[in-house]
């Protein structure tokens, strides 16, 4: 960390870089000239341009190439990709292809939250925010507590596994086509499944009272995230069955008191979400639409258990009725995305479970297809929110334009407003920069934002934060 | 130590499919033609300017180590951790994604390039057998073969084999044309033509290290 002292009362301030996100960004803070907070806000410092990058391509490919706009979260991409092919086509794949593919989204989900919860954010929990930064990591996890630290990087492993096993690979899954799934289930990759699937409940079972814990200490070490860090807004979600589902049903949004304010099917996206330019950052933001008002949202899986609320598995629903005891419903406390991230986690194994013992999965995997030139429109739930992919496709099979809405985008008010609630909180007066610059990075990662999605863009840009005082940058800080 | 980790650090990849397009118009496409975006102009305060091009890594810096595949196969990354630490060559194979393809190979009165939706392929034979233009004779192997294992034909995410990068006479396209017509009864200058005429096919090798 470095720090640098200007002359007078001016200050700036860099963490370079905040670590433990993906993708790559820096944050500013903009103090007035008395020292309070005039506004904060998330740089996003890239751009591949992926919307146009994808015109002139042959649209079966989309779900190989768009996968590759995130190594993080592949599968949502390589499905919500796939979904739109179908809507293209004109057809629905076959219920066996369905559960194939939303079997591979389980492991994803497994795999993706757990990394979350236990590497990029569970130094944070696990060692507090005031921890030196060179022990704050997943190396300090393990460390601490070298058993706990096992057993969540195994059921990481695990989920991937199941991804690898249905999707081919694990990163960049290539087996949902337009149309259904490349493969018919054997037995050896079932009795595979199975035996991962089982290890994976019994992890998740160990794992929830320890995440619970420490979501309970940092509340005890931190009471402000009870009573500052809270984002009311509406709230974005995924529902089949009046249930959670991540990989097909209608899209539905709740306000901040979770009242429905609006439900239905993907293709209709362009009705409600506006996409708005922000002039420090190359990641666009988008608001919900609603009787020509626009509003702040939240995506992921807090936003999908308040537009939701209910799941259709036992651990996960008992576990829901836990956090909703403690952060009550809709609930908009920042630190509880942790929260929201373990429930998910419950049940994802529990869905794979389920998805595995059912016989429809044992069925016909792939129907022919033929472009008969249009739209195409599909989503997926990706571990941090709703994704769209929106194609224009002509006869010949060829994208001839393309656009989509990722997760972090939608998160992207809420995000900059917990950012500038961690500032008051915790920069603004405070002596101790570490816990200070700390604090904004845990705000933000509590939404875990995938910068890499969010601009379609990849790249090696360090993070840093400034704090800026009377229009002037006055204090960097590097580590 | 410098490793290009992965192929679009290597090659360029689907990124480097951007310098397709100039910035102006990827930006046009983001910001101020966009369907769902109100137009507006580009960010201009806090993020650095784009840069005019997309390059690969070793244009920029020296490189020690390629590590091409998207993503490189666990096994491939640790031969070269392993490599660095002892202090020797990597062992990476320098076969063909054929090479641990189980589909067999056989002639067949095929007539017509099939697109890859196009039928249901037979999970047991070459994809080149059946019509379907597979990547995996031109591409090395840095992946284990994943893809056709699991019913989709490569895409040539690693890149070029060592004998399409060591010999002038031989590339992508005439290499999978000349097997191809060779098992089928399809026109060697049909799929020249096929292979050029799709960008999917070739972005991923757009930037063959010399």
């Amino acid at each position: 960390m470095q720090t640098n002292h200007d002359a007078g009362n001016l200050r700036t301030v860099r963490i370079d870089p905040v670590t433990r996100i993906e993708g790559h960004a820096k944050i500013f803070i903009n103090l007035a000239e008395d020292g309070t907070l005039d506004n904060a806000g998330l740089v996003v410092n890239e751009l591949r341009g992926f919307e146009k990058i994808l015109v002139g391509m042959e649209a079966n490919r989309m779900p190989h190439i768009t996968a590759r706009i995130c190594g993080v979260c592949p599968t949502a991409h390589h499905i919500a990709a796939a979904n739109a092919l179908d809507h293209a086509c004109g057809i629905k794949s076959p219920p066996a292809a369905m559960l194939l593919r939303e079997l591979m989204y389980m492991g994803h989900i497994i795999h993706s939250h757990a990394l979350s919860l236990f590497v990029l954010q569970g130094p944070d929990l696990v060692l507090g925010l005031d921890a030196d930064p060179s022990i704050r990591n997943v190396v300090g996890i393990v460390q601490t507590n070298p058993e706990i630290a096992k057993k969540a990087l195994r059921i990481r492993t695990i989920g991937q596994k199941i991804n690898e096993i249905v999707g081919g690979r694990g990163t960049h899954p290539v087996t949902a086509v337009a149309g259904g799934i490349t493969f018919v289930l054997d037995n050896e990759k079932r009795s595979q499944l199975q035996s991962i699937i089982n290890e994976g409940i019994m992890l998740a079972k160990e794992l929830a009272p320890v995440v619970k814990q420490l979501v309970m200490s940092t509340i005890d070490k931190h009471p402000v995230m009870l009573s500052d860090w809270v984002a009311p807004c509406w709230s974005m979600g995924t529902v089949l069955d009046e249930r959670i589902s991540l990989i097909e049903g209608n899209i539905r949004v709740v306000d901040e008191h979770g009242f429905l304010q609006a439900e239905f099917p993907v293709e209709d996206y362009d009705r409600y979400m506006v996409e708005s330019v922000v002039d420090f950052s190359y990641m666009k933001r988008v608001s919900f639409r609603s009787n020509n008002t626009v509003y702040d949202y939240r995506v992921g899986p807090l936003a999908r258990i308040n537009a939701v609320k209910q799941f259709n598995t036992e651990l996960a629903s008992q576990e829901l009725e836990e956090m909703t005891k403690l952060g009550g419903s809709p609930c908009h406390i920042t630190l509880f995305q942790s929260y929201a991230k373990l429930v998910e986690l419950i049940w994802a194994v529990e869905r794979a479970d389920d998805i595995l013992r059912n016989p429809l999965i044992n069925g016909e995997t792939r129907v022919p297809v033929k472009f008969k030139g249009g739209r195409a429109v599909g989503h997926a739930e990706a571990p941090r929110g709703t994704l769209i992919h929106d194609y224009e496709i002509d006869e010949n099979g060829i994208v001839r334009a393309a656009n989509l809405i990722v997760a972090t985008q939608q998160n992207y008010a809420i995000i900059n407003r917990s950012i500038e609630q961690a500032a008051k909180s915790h920069v603004i007066g405070k002596s101790s920069d570490q816990t200070l610059l700390n604090a904004v990075e845990f705000s933000l990662r509590c939404y875990d934002p995938c910068l890499s999605c969010a601009t379609h863009a990849v790249g090696c840009m360090p993070m840093e934060i400034s704090i800026n005082r009377g229009g002037k940058a006055v204090k960097i800080v590097r580590r | 130590m410098i490793i290009a980790w992965g192929s679009c650090a290597v090659f360029g990849g689907p990124a480097g499919a951007g310098n397709i397009h100039t910035s102006a118009e990827i930006v046009d496409s983001v910001y101020l033609n966009n369907k769902t975006t109100t137009p507006h102009q580009p960010p201009s305060r806090e993020v650095s300017a784009l840069e005019a091009s997309v390059t690969p890594i070793d244009q920029v810096i020296d490189v020690d180590l390629y590590l091409a595949g998207c993503p490189p196969h666990p096994a491939y990354i640790f031969d070269a951790l392993l490599s660095l630490l002892e202090g020797r060559t990597p062992k990476a194979t320098k076969e063909s994604v054929c090479a641990k393809c189980k589909r067999q190979m056989k002639k067949a009165d095929v007539t017509e390039i099939r697109q890859h939706t196009d039928g249901i392929p037979d999970p047991d034979l070459c994809f080149l057998s059946q019509g379907y233009i597979c990547m995996g004779s031109a591409t090395i192997d840095r992946c284990l073969a994943p893809c056709p294992t699991n019913g989709v034909p490569c895409t040539g995410c690693a890149g070029a084999t060592m004998q399409i990068l060591s010999e002038p006479n031989r590339d992508i396209r005439t290499e999978i044309a000349e097997r191809m017509s060779r098992l089928t009864k399809i026109q060697y200058d049909e799929i020249v033509k096929e292979i050029e005429k799709v960008p999917n096919l070739i972005i991923h090798t757009q930037w063959p290290p010399g």
